[in-house]
């Protein structure tokens, strides 16, 4: 255990860090930036925390990671400061690739090229969708103003939203936990037929359609009787599929639900 | 070379990581240098045992044997899919192998002491008495529950939630690691598992006070909804101050609003 430590220790020391700033007065500035891993047959996994923009990302063959930013150009500029910079951080540790805004009152759009092989950890605020294409990882995914799209991705997917749609088509499914839910969004989400897993889903003011066999569980609701109201506060719909496997749960409160399989 | 580079590159020589030029030199000083000889040996043997834990095929089979056990004893309630759940558990990504080795590590730690100290080596022979197993079966659910609550990825914490899920005693212990995920989790996913579980234990009073003091440190409008929903549920009228300061906030979404409002009136 201790030589472990030793070992973390090394590979903190070798921390790849790139300061981005682009200063010049152009209206609207765009960074590249290319990332190596260094573990290059190893995934990757990419983090990005983002106030204000879009994150778009899709694979290419290469083992790196291509981080196009873009400044949003705005029609108006009441609500912010238009002089200011285009300015990031990307720090590289053992494959993983954080980014970090410096400045978090512009309007930035990442265009992102990563391996086929790489989880993701995305996080957005506003003004824009995040989309994700094609790739093989672990998706932890939270927008609270706009869509998420994941598609034709494999592995396991945990994703948010508030306000908006999400839609996730998976080729592949890892046996992992996942969880779906979002207040006001639909939730559309296919798996491949292959799909073991046991599944709850709970759309408490739309409807759950879905060509699985999941049905409606009263023996486990609870049902409250609180002076002439009579509320039902549990009543998920749930499901054995292909035998089971990990737990897959879907809400959404205000939106529908629709889980498919596909060969 | 002096001792202080010595220590400085005694890492790099044994994982083979020195040119030439610097490995001659050292091994030189080595050679000279008695104490620093074992030393080496020590590392290299202790180095070679952590590389050793990328192969954990023998450990598999023996938590194959654990888990079906566990699964047995609890097999009235539960799908025996247990083995593919932890070979997901131990297959950790590659990328986080030293991260993974320590997790690794962790885990089977928890076990083998527990194993050590406490089962008899009669329990992998079928020999299955219930309830002294069944508690331990308990203690061990526990520990695996705390080890992934405090992992990075949510996958490991969704699945510590789940986890939880099957405890059918739960410990202090457990109970306040998830209150420290329902009020500190940075994702939304994880908090919402979170208050479903702790849900399963609102008999214990302290359970809902500690609902009741999470609700106004939420700032997911999904969560104070699933908050809101599990207060009405329960008739926890001590929850309606609470949610009267969330109403009063501004940054509090508008549907989530509407939706606590409903909920005082329940338990008024």
């Amino acid at each position: 255990m201790r030589y472990s430590i030793i070992k973390t220790v090394l590979v903190l020391v070798s921390v790849f860090v790139i300061v981005i700033a682009e200063t010049s007065a152009q209206n609207n500035p765009q960074k590249t930036i290319v990332v190596p891993l260094s573990n290059p047959d190893q995934p990757g996994i990419f983090s990005l925390d983002l106030i204000s923009g879009k994150i778009h990302i899709t694979t290419h063959e290469r083992s790196n990671v291509v981080i196009n930013a873009q400044k949003r150009e705005l029609k108006t500029t009441t609500a912010f400061n238009n002089n200011d910079s285009l300015e990031f951080e990307v720090t590289e540790n053992n494959n993983k690739v954080v980014v970090e805004m410096n400045e978090s009152s512009i309007i930035t759009d990442f265009e992102i090229k990563v391996p086929k092989k790489c989880s993701l950890n995305l996080r957005l605020l506003n003004y824009g969708d995040i989309y994700v294409e094609g790739v093989n990882g672990e998706f932890e995914i939270s927008n609270e103003n706009g869509k998420i799209s994941l598609i034709n991705i494999s592995g396991s997917a945990i994703v948010d939203t508030i306000n908006e749609d999400i839609t996730v088509n998976f080729i592949e499914v890892a046996n992992n936990p996942m969880a779906f839910s979002s207040l006001n969004g639909n939730l559309d989400i296919t798996f491949p037929k292959n799909l073991q897993a046991n599944i709850r889903a709970k759309a408490d003011n739309g409807e759950v359609y879905t060509n699985l066999k999941i049905r409606k569980k009263p023996a486990i609701s609870k049902t409250v009787h609180s002076n002439t109201n009579r509320i039902n506060v549990e009543e998920w719909l749930e499901g054995v599929v292909n035998g089971g496997g990990s737990n897959i749960s879907f809400k959404s409160l205000n939106g529908n639900i629709t889980i498919n399989t596909k060969n | 070379m002096d001792i202080k580079e010595y220590k400085e590159l005694m890492m790099d020589y044994v994982t083979g990581k020195l040119n030439e030029e610097k490995r001659v030199e050292f091994e030189h000083f080595i050679n000279t240098n008695p104490e620093s000889l074992k030393e080496i040996d020590h590392l290299r043997s202790i180095w070679k045992t952590t590389d050793e834990l990328d192969s954990p095929e023998p450990s598999i089979k023996m938590d194959e044997k654990f888990y079906s056990f566990l699964d047995s004893e609890r097999a009235t309630k539960r799908n025996p899919s247990i083995i593919k759940y932890v070979k997901s558990l131990l297959i950790f990504p590659d990328l986080n192998a030293i991260s993974g080795k320590l997790t690794y590590g962790v885990i089977v730690l928890f076990i083998g002491m527990f194993l050590g100290n406490k089962i008899d080596s009669n329990i992998f022979n079928g020999i299955q008495n219930s309830e002294n197993h069944n508690s331990e079966v308990e203690e061990v659910r526990s520990q695996l529950v705390l080890a992934l609550l405090e992992q990075p990825s949510a996958n490991k914490r969704l699945q510590a939630v789940d986890e939880a899920n099957k405890l059918v005693e739960v410990e202090e212990i457990v109970i306040n690691a998830l209150f420290k995920t329902l009020n500190n989790d940075p994702n939304t996913n994880v908090r919402l598992a979170t208050v479903e579980s702790l849900s399963n234990y609102v008999n214990l009073p302290t359970v809902r006070e500690g609902l009741v003091k999470s609700i106004i440190k939420q700032k997911s409008p999904l969560v104070q909804i699933a908050l809101a929903d599990l207060m009405v549920a329960i008739d926890e009228k001590k929850s309606i101050d609470s949610f009267k300061q969330l109403l009063n906030k501004k940054e509090v979404n508008e549907t989530a609003k509407q939706k606590i409002s409903q909920s005082i009136q329940y338990l008024l």
